[in-house]
Order: structure tokens, then sequence, then C-alpha cells
């Protein structure tokens, strides 16, 4: 020092010092605490940016995974109810080739026709099957069930799939079957046909006629196994391309964490070495600042 | 016999001056800890020689006065650097708190109530057919119009609060400014009188660089010992024994205070008001912006919340009210919205509920590129982000700045301390030194006393 050091200058030197290495303390010991590197915009105002950024991006694809998730398990739903409608379909088909056989008595046609009535019923549940608030094959039309529950008849408004998004910057797909494309095709629906089926089963007085019907019933039968086995095809596919999704959203999400973290995180052991390093500098400020400087006056008696 | 009675004159002299020299050592020992104070040393000369036949011989020595030791040069730049570490410290602590407000923590905040309010429209698009996640919308959307006023309620307060430190600290200076005004006279006086105003000087000394830190003042000393305080385009604050008033007036429409100096508009260069004012311009100017994304976020949800139908087939509402300007101290939710969660729109059909993509539209909002606020272009959550990283850009900044100024008034009062503190081993000596010399001065008068005895025995 080219000056003269005077008791101010050695008392403001020391408080400056201490103070320094008190906040510099104080930052390594948040740091250490949070893990953090970044607490505040002002530690790293880019770097901050940048994470905030990151995690509005995190929220989004958590947004979009409960989507996924959501239209997953919807179609898983559309699926198992795809399969028992298939497996009811088989029934019905035995039921009514039985009810062809001639050697099948009136009173065994009887019987099959109630199974049939039995078997209808449940498909009306099939169909007008509700996940959560929505009808599972109700697509775009929600405020009616897709069939009707004492009439059997259909919905007027034909509906369409709904479009849901699932992945950021994507187009919505469409998600799911409608009613309209697997118990009806058009021209008549599984209703009205086993009801027709059930009444020639019953007899109508014209044996012949009877009979005609339940050939006819057999190639409906043949047209509805085709649809659903289209639909659970679309579904298996749509089932697909979300599960494709949330892999690729897991993906996203926990580079973005990988992201954050390399931005935000602080390095522990280096954190903790700096804050050692930063504590025993602070402790050999305190003890030459306790130790004092001795001035001549301690030596003249 | 005139040898003798002059050496009883060098003698008490010289024990005068050593006393003297005494006293002004206590003085300094005494004020080591204080603030301001000078160094002072005694200043002897040598006394005017008398001719005692061919030879001139000096007559002892006399006291000529009190040296104190300034430099006005380091004293002048203190001034200098102390008010722009006001500035930058008021600017700082006023800053620190905006980003404070901005931030909110992990779980409050504007930011997270945004992230929550356009992911309750997303999973809405999931599940379009249902109430309570409409009700969680309203929710949602009533917690981030809340979170909108809280933030601007903060920021609001900032401001106040730094145009109410404004307005105390401009007292301050008022009472300051009219205490230089009297010492200015004392000073005077003392200086044309000849008498030793030291102490007068260094209470000004004092109060001058409190008034620099606060006001950005610059003083110059004038040759009858007055400073004249200038601030802002050389504007007089104190000129000789008269202060003037500064003034702080509400000015509409937000009746914050502008400075006033006779009447006339003064703007501050330095110091901590002008720090204050500073960090109001840039509160205000995170205000505006807060205003403007909230008027976004209303317009551009509305715009797509009327574009569907709700629940019940009927065609949408506002979402947010939308009367007169928005701004985020008063965007709300439409009342008839959140008491109603069915009139929630999530679907662009007639058929209630057929399809959730109008809710997936609102949801993409959050990461739309296409928003302008101000000068930024981005989507609500970057532009709030940037907002955020230009508060701490502005933390960082002046914490850096004042760093840098903590060192150059380190220095300078450094610099200060080695001309103008006390050093005890300094005083130690001169201690040692007056009195070895004081007593150096009796011992002399004693030999002068036994040489006037032996004479005196000669004429018995």
């Amino acid at each position: 020092m080219p000056f003269r050091v005077t008791e101010t200058m050695t008392r403001s030197d020391f408080m400056a010092r201490i103070n320094a290495q008190r906040s510099r303390l104080s930052v390594l010991q948040e740091r250490l605490a949070t893990n953090k590197r970044i607490n505040r915009p002002s530690d790293d105002p880019a770097g901050a940016e940048a994470v905030l950024n990151l995690r509005t991006s995190q929220k989004e694809i958590d947004g979009f995974k409960r989507n996924a998730q959501a239209v997953d398990q919807q179609l898983v739903a559309a699926d198992d109810s795809l399969t028992g409608y298939e497996n009811i379909l088989e029934r019905i088909r035995s039921l009514v080739s039985q009810g062809l056989s001639d050697t099948t008595t009136q009173a065994a046609k009887n019987s099959i026709a109630t199974e049939l009535d039995a078997l209808k019923a449940r498909i009306l549940n099939v169909a007008n099957t509700k996940y959560g608030d929505s009808y599972l094959y109700g697509g775009t039309r929600q405020n009616a069930p897709p069939f009707d529950p004492t009439t059997q008849a259909p919905a007027g408004t034909p509906a369409s799939s709904q479009y849901i998004q699932i992945e950021p910057g994507t187009n919505a797909i469409p998600v799911g079957v409608t009613a309209e494309s697997v118990f009806s095709d058009g021209a008549s629906t599984i209703f009205a046909d086993l009801t027709a089926a059930a009444a020639a089963l019953r007899g109508t007085g014209n044996p012949v006629a009877d009979k005609a019907a339940l050939h006819a019933t057999m190639s409906r039968l043949q047209v509805y196994t085709d649809q659903v086995t289209l639909a659970h095809a679309v579904v298996g596919a749509n089932m697909n391309v979300t599960e494709m999704a949330l892999d690729r959203l897991t993906n996203d999400s926990l580079s973005i964490d990988g992201r954050a973290g390399q931005i935000e995180d602080a390095d522990f052991a280096q954190t903790a070495l700096e804050l050692s390093d930063a504590q025993s500098t602070l402790e050999a400020t305190l003890q030459t600042a306790a130790a004092g400087r001795r001035s001549l006056f301690d030596y003249l008696s | 016999m005139s040898i003798n009675f002059s050496a009883f004159e060098i003698g008490r002299r010289a024990l005068l001056a050593n006393q003297f020299g005494i006293s002004v050592t206590g003085q300094n020992i005494s004020n080591v800890n204080t603030h301001g104070y000078t160094r002072q040393s005694a200043v002897f000369n040598e006394g005017n020689a008398t001719q005692m036949g061919r030879f001139a011989i000096g007559n002892g020595v006399t006291i000529s006065g009190v040296q104190s030791f300034r430099n006005q040069f380091i004293e002048s730049r203190m001034q200098v650097e102390t008010g722009i570490s006001g500035r930058l410290t008021a600017r700082r602590d006023s800053l620190s708190a905006v980003e404070t407000a901005l931030q909110g923590t992990e779980t409050s905040g504007l930011q997270n109530a945004m992230n929550n309010f356009f992911s309750a429209f997303r999973d809405l698009e999931a599940n379009p057919n249902s109430l309570s996640l409409r009700a969680a919308v309203t929710q949602q959307g009533t917690a981030l119009a809340n979170a909108f006023h809280s933030t601007r309620t903060k920021l609001d307060e900032i401001r106040r609060g730094a145009d109410g430190q404004i307005r105390s600290t401009v007292d301050q200076v008022n009472e300051m400014t009219q205490r230089v005004a009297d010492l200015n006279a004392q000073i005077s006086v003392a200086q044309a009188a000849g008498g030793d105003a030291s102490s007068l000087r260094d209470q000004r000394g004092v109060l001058v660089s409190q008034i620099s830190e606060m006001t950005g003042a610059r003083s110059v000393e004038n040759s009858d010992g007055t400073v004249t305080l200038t601030i802002g385009e050389g504007k007089a604050l104190v000129i000789g024994n008269t202060a003037k008033t500064l003034v702080a007036n509400d000015t509409p429409p937000l009746g914050l205070a502008s400075i006033t100096i006779d009447g006339d508009g003064v703007k501050l260069d330095e110091g901590t008001i002008r720090g204050f004012q500073d960090a109001i311009d840039s509160v205000t100017a995170q205000i505006d912006s807060l205003d403007g994304l909230a008027a976004q976020v209303v317009a551009r949800v509305n715009g797509l919340h009327t574009s569907g139908t709700d629940l019940d087939g009927n065609a949408g509402t506002n979402f947010f009210n939308a009367t007169g300007t928005v701004t985020a101290a008063n965007i709300s939710i439409n009342a008839i919205v959140a008491g109603n969660p069915r009139l929630v729109v999530a679907s662009p059909l007639t058929i209630p509920g057929a399809t959730g993509t109008v809710a997936g539209g609102i949801a993409n909002l959050l990461t739309d590129m296409n928003t302008t606020v101000g000068t930024r272009t981005g989507s609500f959550s970057s532009i709030f982000n940037s907002m955020l990283s230009d508060a701490g850009t502005q933390v960082r900044l002046a914490e850096d700045d004042l760093m840098t100024q903590a060192a150059i008034v380190s220095q300078l009062s450094a610099q200060r301390d080695a001309i103008s503190g006390v050093s005890l081993d300094e005083e130690a000596i001169n201690l040692l030194q007056y009195q070895k010399a004081y007593d150096a001065a009796a011992r002399f008068l004693k030999v002068a006393d036994e040489m006037t005895q032996t004479i005196l025995s000669l004429a018995q």
C-alpha cells in the first residue's frame, strides 16, 4: 500500500471483506439448499428464461400426456367392448344356425329366440356404453345415446369421430369408432335384424318365409362381423398411434427435464467445495480481525 | 541578564507549544472513530530572531495554527461516486422486489396460474362433456385473474414505495441543504475572522456527501470558505447561506412525484432520488406489459370461446369480461360463466360436448407464438418469461454496477482516509515526541532557573 494505513481504513476494509464473504457464503448455502444454480431470474437472466420456457413446454407436454392417456384408456375400453360384441355376434351366429336346422324343435327355437332377445339387450348396452361422461360410440353426438334404449332406433343425427390433439404442433386425430360404423350399416341395424330373427324363430305361420328370414339374418351377421373386425382394426391402429405418441411425449418430457436441469441445477460437488472454501476464508478473516491491529500504544508503558 | 530572561520566555513558549501539540494529538486520538473527521496537526513556527551583538538568536517557537489534512480533489470525486452509488443502490433495491413480484413461488405466481389455466382447457379437450372439468376451468380462470391482480398490485406497491422514498428523501435533502447553508454562513464568518473552522468543515463535509448520495449534487468551494452545491443541469441547490427547496409535486395521471426547484423541473443525473425515478420507469414499463398481456389473454381466449358452443348447445359467451380497456388490474372472469360452468365452451359444433377442439384451441394459445404485447411477440408464456428475464437482467446489471461502484467508492474512501484519517501509531509517536519535548523544555527552564539563582547568589 503506497499510502498511510489508518484505523478507519483497516476497520472498513475488514467490514467490507467480511460482508462480501458472508454474502458469498449465503449464495452458496442457498444453492446447496435448493440444489439450484438459478434461484431468481437475476442469477442468470438468459438461463432463467430458458428454464421457464422449458417448464411451460413441460406443462404443455404433461397436458398432452394426460390427453393421450385418456385417449388410450378410452381406446382400450372400446377395444374390450368390441371384443365382447364380437363374442356375442359369434354366439348369435351359432344360435341362428341352430335355429335354421330342421331338427330343432319349436320349443328349442323359442328358447333360442328368448336368448337372442337377451343378447340383443346386451348389444344395446354395449352400443350405449358410457365412458366417463361420454358415449363410447357417440362420437360427436353426445346429447343422445346412439340407439334409443326402448325402441332401439338409431339416434337422428349421424355421428362422426371425435378429434383430440395428443401432441404439440400436430393436428387433432380422430379417436375411436362411431355406433354407425359398428352396429348398423345404413340399411338396417343389428337390433332390427335380431328382432326379425327372433320373430322368425318363434314362427310367423309361414315356415318358408321364416327360414328365408333366418338365412338373410346369417348374411347380415356376416356384414356386422366384417364391420366389427374393421372397427377393431381402426381402434387397434388408433391405440398404436396413441401409444407411440405417449412414448414420444415421455421421452420429450425426460429430455426437457434434463435440459432444464443442465441449465438450472447446481453442481453439488463443486458448490460444496466452494462452500467449504468460502467458510475457511471467512474464518481466517474473522480470526485476523479478532487478533486486531496492535498499535504503538500497546508497547508504551 | 537579558539572556536569562529571554530563556524563560523561550521555555514558556516551548511548554505552551508542546502542550498545544498534545491537545491536538488528543483531539485526533479521541476522533479516531468519528465519521468525517479530518486529522489535524499543530503547526509551529520558529520564533523571530533577535540580534545579540553579532549573532542573531531565535526566540523559541510560536504556534501558528492547526492544519487539517484535506484533499479537495478526492472529496469532490467522492461526491460524484457516492451519487452514482446512491442511484444504483436505490435502483437495485426497488428492482429486486420487481423480480420477486413477477417470479412468485414455485406453486403460486402468474406463470404457474397461466400454465394451470390453459392446462385445464387441455383436460377439457379430452373430455368435452365433463361438467367437473368445466368447473375446474372456471376456477383456474379465476385463479389466473387473481394472479394478474396480485402481481400488478405488488408492482404498483413497489412503484408507490419508490415514490414515497423519493418524497421522504426530498424532505431529508431540504433539511440538510438548510444546514449546509447555515454552516456556510458560520464558516465564512469564522474564516474572515481568521479562526479555525475545521470542525464546521467536517460537519459540512458529512452533510454534503449525504446530499450527493441522495441527489448527485456537486460541490465547489469558494474562496470565502462557503460551498456551492449544484444538481441536475447546473441548477443551484445551495449558494452561500441560501438553500433552495426541492419540491415533490404530484403529477397526473398517477400522482407520482416530479421534482422541481424554484418552480423549474429538474432532471437529476445521479443519487438515490434518480435511482428511484429509474426504478419507477422500469416498473411502469413492466406494469404496461402486464396490462397488455392480460388484454391479449382476454381477447384471444374470448375470441375462441365465442366461436363455439357451450354444454347446452348455445353459442359461447365471453369467458372473461371485456368491457372497456382490460388491464391486469381489472381482468375478471365473466360472472355468468363462473356461476354456471355449463357455459364453458369446448366444442365448435351445436351438438353439446360433441368434441373438444375449441378447448384444445384455447389450450394451444399458451404456446401460440402469434401474440404481440408492446415490443414483444411470442406466446403468452414466452412473453411473460421475457418480462421476468428482463427484470432479472436489470437487477443483475444494477448489482454488477453496484459492485464496481462499491469498489470505486471504497478505493476513494481509502485514499481519503490515507490523507485525512487518524493513525494511532502516528499519534502515539506524536504524543511521545511532544511529551519528551515538554520534559526537555521543563528541564531547560530548570537550568535557566538555576543559572538565574547562581547569578543572584553572586549579588548576596
